[in-house]
């Protein structure tokens, strides 16, 4: 079995890119504000958008984006499909956000609170594009490569998927960092290996 | 009463972060969960939380919750009843 790479897109340093190319980038505004930005650009209309933590919109828009112009891009439903996040921090930043709505008076938020998990995210993505296979959220201290090439490999072949989105979606204290690839079964120019991984995340 | 409507939409635009909503778009006797602004479970707790701390009012029976949050007029008339801050 062959997993290529077809796709892959960044959110860095508030700039977006597909395929290694510059779509949208804005320096004068906060990391946060520049997802906000970046969904209004893009035209996405998916208010549910503004509900969302600051890594849900993390993910879903790179996801989104990343989805965009292939055959995955709709209401189909995508049983072979899987999704295999990870990030550093985990929750955190919203972990934070919600203690503060405790506070002294008590009054803990339930809209904050249901983002108080790091896989929440990929349940977002899932909703909006119907994706129903294998997902997991991996919490590591950096993007390891080596595993997520290993992890999605034995994935594809117990499971028997035809497509995945791969990659890493951090988000703590207005550093925001998203790297998804579309990985597919035999199909697409860029071989899944370790070395070309590593390469497309630094790049 | 009008008063009171107008500071309760601006509240839940604000609470449920509906940025793309004005309190113009919303109709005084229109559902606010379903059709309508569509709201979910998640808001319909935040709407309570909303009204204990707002207004004071702890909804003791959640069933009460479904004539209540009904639509804007519902909830405003409620509130006005019922407050206690």
């Amino acid at each position: 079995m062959n997993l290529c790479i077809s796709k892959y897109c960044s959110i860095k340093n508030n700039c977006f890119s597909v395929n290694g190319e510059v779509v949208f980038a804005n320096s004068e505004l906060s990391a946060t504000e520049f997802l906000t930005a970046l969904y209004r650009h893009e035209q996405i209309g998916y208010p549910k958008f503004f509900k969302m933590d600051y890594l849900a919109k993390t993910g879903f828009l790179a996801a989104d984006l990343l989805l965009k112009g292939t055959a995955f891009y709709g209401d189909s439903l995508k049983q072979t499909m899987g999704i295999f996040l990870s990030n550093n921090s985990s929750s955190l930043d919203t972990d934070i956000a919600f203690q503060k709505t405790i506070g002294k008076e008590y009054f803990p938020s339930p809209s904050v609170f249901v983002y108080t998990l790091p896989n929440i995210v990929m349940g977002e993505i899932a909703i909006k594009h119907k994706i129903f296979g294998e997902n997991t959220f991996f919490v590591s201290q950096e993007f390891n490569d080596r595993f997520v090439r290993d992890y999605v490999n034995q994935v594809f072949v117990e499971k028997d998927m035809e497509s995945a989105i791969v990659g890493w979606v951090e988000l703590f204290d207005q550093h925001c960092e998203a790297f998804l690839m579309l990985v597919e079964k035999e199909k697409g120019t860029i071989n899944f290996t370790q070395e070309i991984i590593h390469k497309l995340y630094k790049s | 009463m009008e008063q009171l409507i107008a500071q309760l939409k601006r509240e839940i635009i604000e609470v449920l972060n509906l940025e793309e909503i004005t309190p113009d778009d919303i109709d005084n006797d229109a559902p606010l969960f379903g059709e309508g602004l569509g709201l979910d479970s998640i808001d319909a707790l935040e709407l309570i939380v909303l009204m204990e701390k707002n207004y004071g009012i702890k909804l003791q029976d959640a069933n009460q919750g479904k004539e209540i949050f009904k639509s804007i007029n519902c909830m405003a008339d409620y509130i006005s009843k019922h407050r206690t801050i």
